[in-house]
């Protein structure tokens, strides 16, 4: 090349060309799908899974087409919602086009936003409206009473954090709900006063789950003889061996209950109100108390009179 | 020549039921609907623990009269009060107000049923988990059932052939998916070929995954003594296996685990060792009666008897001859003899004076091991050998153990399966 030739080059103005070349090739090929994973409350996880559920459709397609429907509109999501106290404990996995992330990061820059909290508000923006469309009612609803029964049990008593006796599990668990959500409760009058089977399945639940004393979580494959005979170990031999059922929490419990209490505010607030009602009631006339404070539940009651009895001796005694 | 295996499929009936449930001892859960309602946490909880398909038994046909669902003082049970509020979610019946075909106006409303029991086969469990549950590490798989099954009635007459043709119409309209179809067939019309027919040929094939018969009060005792009803059961599954479609028994037994070649693939059985016929109506409680399951002759047989069979046998005989179980070869293994803790009993007094023996709690569970165990290996047994070779070698066991009375009982079911 002439060095003519070769000055006019260098000195021409190459801007316009430069912009219609197209793109070099990535050195490394990008791949087709990408993943992204969101941080989530575990109260979202668990509406977006009852939705999926109601829809019949994976909970992690359905994410992705909230997703992608969000990339589509352009309206900005609304503003993080009921969760957005609770800390992000869940991991919610999301496989995208490659296409569809690059966009996704796109959009964030241009709304100056995180683009994991950008996907995150979508996610829960398309959740608020199919729960309205399929009328499920996300409202904080009153605890259930497996996760009661563990804070419970998670709480010091006087003699340690056990609850000696099914009756008493029922009764400590019935002032509690009652004095959360008296209108709503799921106790009703029976033999023994306040009774809720839902007690009994929770205490099951968390015996087959390995929280409480003396159980293991179950085995995945065949039993060994040791894992049956532990099963008839729990169980009653001739009647004059009957005991107390005692509900305590082993290490595992105690763990499960802590990680509970410290998921969100309102669960550490949980706590503090269930451990102070347990100051309160847990004493050796919890029964009678609760005869005498709620005398509906024990209408049907096969022990009121003896209750009564014992009561009205108690006022005399008192006089 | 490679075998088809048997599906062994273990019911649910009871919560005390949910120890039971572990992998390799059973190929498959099916839980049934108002156990299911009665505690759905920690029947939760049990099936996350596995990784066992399991299957919800919608169990309709406990509606159909009152009697088979209220308790003994004639009140709806609680948990079979929610069960019915879910499955006429949306419609006009009053389930619980009477017999069901009565309180069903019109046939919409039998497809709104459907669809609702369908519904909740899909969805109740998906509903269980709290948030001590998902912050779980070990919380496991979501709970999808493995098929969906079809809602039911008893056939006792014509009504019931229309209905239950219109349920599964609606139920595979509503599931878009193949799905499995209880057939519960009565006894006068299992003994009527006329009647057998026509039940048959009011249960489509177009969108079935699978059949269930159920013959309820159908004991073994009955299938062996009596010919006729023999013939007719397997009538039954022969033609539904006739049509390409996998029959499998809702109340299986060692008699029709046998018929495995003739067209029986999957067997579901409880875990009461007691054959009582499988009634239809829910079963009430009380004392239970001091019987045990002897896999040596195929039967249960009272606590003293089982006794005077197995408690002098050394671990290789008893192995031989009793039981070669895991619990009771684990036992000797633990230098105790399975018989004093499968027989351990207790004297209940009554209010009136009188009183019985009955079980110990721990017995009861022992022998639910013992039971599940030996009908796991009766399955592995029919599914390994031809139903023949495997009675064979139980009557020689039966003769050694017991003498003559199980081995004729074990060779009437040979000849039957012969002349089949």
């Amino acid at each position: 090349m002439s060095s003519d030739r070769r000055d006019s080059l260098l000195d021409a103005d190459w801007s316009t060309a430069w912009d219609t070349l197209p793109e070099a090739p990535a050195l490394v090929p990008r791949p087709k799908t990408a993943q992204i994973t969101l941080r989530v409350p575990a109260s979202l996880l668990a509406r977006i899974k009852t939705v999926a559920a109601a829809r019949s459709l994976p909970y992690h397609a359905l994410a992705r087409s909230w997703l992608v429907d969000g990339l589509r509109n352009v309206r900005e999501p609304e503003p993080a919602g009921v969760a957005s106290d609770e800390p992000q404990a869940e991991q919610l996995n999301i496989k995208l086009d490659q296409e569809v992330l690059d966009h996704l990061k796109v959009r964030a820059n241009e709304l100056r936003r995180p683009y994991h909290r950008l996907a995150r508000e979508w996610i829960e923006t398309a959740l608020g409206r199919e729960e309205e469309s399929l009328g499920i009612d996300a409202s904080p609803r009153r605890p259930p009473i497996k996760d009661l029964m563990v804070l419970l049990l998670h709480t010091p008593g006087k003699d340690g954090t056990a609850v000696r006796g099914t009756t008493r599990l029922q009764k400590l668990l019935f002032v509690i709900e009652q004095k959360l959500a008296a209108e709503s409760t799921s106790f009703y009058a029976f033999n023994y006063g306040p009774f809720n089977e839902e007690v009994n399945d929770a205490a099951h639940a968390l015996r087959l789950a390995g929280f409480l004393s003396g159980a293991e979580p179950t085995g995945a494959g065949p039993p060994s003889f040791a894992e049956m005979m532990a099963t008839a170990v729990e169980r009653s031999g001739p009647r004059d061996e009957v005991d107390v059922e005692e509900y305590a929490l082993n290490e595992r419990g105690h763990a499960a209950a802590e990680r509970l209490r410290q998921s969100s505010h309102a669960y550490e607030q949980l706590y503090a109100y269930v451990r102070s009602l347990r100051e309160e009631w847990d004493t050796p006339d919890l029964i009678d108390r609760v005869y005498e404070t709620y005398p509906k539940y024990t209408e049907r009651s096969l022990i009121r009179h003896k209750v009564t009895k014992r009561l009205d001796s108690r006022r005399s005694h008192d006089l | 020549m490679n075998r088809t295996p048997l599906h062994h499929m273990v019911r649910i009936r009871r919560t005390d039921d949910l120890t039971f449930v572990r992998a390799g001892i059973m190929d498959e859960i099916i839980v049934n609907a108002n156990q299911l309602e009665n505690s759905p946490d920690s029947t939760a909880t049990a099936l996350r623990q596995t990784t066992l398909p399991f299957t919800v038994d919608p169990v309709l046909y406990r509606f159909q009269l009152p009697q088979w669902w209220r308790n003994e003082k004639g009140k709806s049970k609680r948990n079979y009060a929610r069960l019915g509020a879910a499955y006429v979610k949306d419609t006009n019946i009053q389930i619980t107000a009477g017999p069901l075909v009565e309180t069903v106006p019109n046939d919409d409303e039998w497809c709104i049923l459907a669809a609702n029991v369908l519904g909740y086969q899909r969805s109740r469990l998906l509903q269980m988990p709290t948030q001590l549950d998902l912050l779980n590490e070990d919380h496991g798989r979501e709970l999808h059932p493995v098929r969906l099954v079809a809602p039911a009635l008893v056939a006792v007459s014509a009504t019931e052939d229309r209905i239950n043709r219109l349920l599964v119409e609606a139920s595979a309209g509503a599931a878009a998916a193949p799905i499995a179809v209880p057939m519960i067939v009565p006894l006068d019309r299992l003994q009527d070929a006329r009647e057998r027919d026509r039940v048959l040929a009011t249960v489509p094939t177009d969108g079935i995954s699978s059949y269930f018969l159920w013959t309820p009060g159908v004991t073994e005792e009955l299938l062996l003594s009596d010919r006729e009803i023999f013939d007719a059961v397997l009538c039954l599954i022969g033609t539904l296996a006739d049509r390409g479609i996998p029959v499998g028994h809702l109340h299986g037994n060692y008699v029709i685990a046998a018929l495995h070649d003739l067209g029986v693939s999957a067997v579901v059985h409880h875990l009461g060792w007691i054959d009582k016929g499988e009634p239809v109506e829910q079963q009430r409680g009380g004392l239970r009666s001091c019987q045990t399951y002897v896999p040596g002759v195929r039967h249960c047989v009272r606590f003293e008897q089982a006794n005077s069979l197995g408690r002098t046998l050394d671990a290789d005989a008893y192995a031989e001859r009793y039981c070669e179980c895991a619990f009771c070869a684990g036992s000797f293994s633990a230098g105790e003899h399975p018989l004093d803790l499968l027989l351990e009993d207790q004297y209940v007094p009554f209010e009136d004076g009188r009183g019985r023996r009955t079980p110990t709690g721990r017995a009861v569970a022992l022998n639910t091991w013992h039971y599940l165990l030996s009908r796991r290996l009766e399955m592995q047994a029919f599914s390994n050998l031809p139903a023949v070779d495997v009675i064979d070698r139980d009557m020689e066991r039966a003769a050694a153990l017991a003498g003559s009375r199980d081995t004729s009982r074990l060779r009437r079911l040979a000849t039957q399966l012969h002349s089949a």
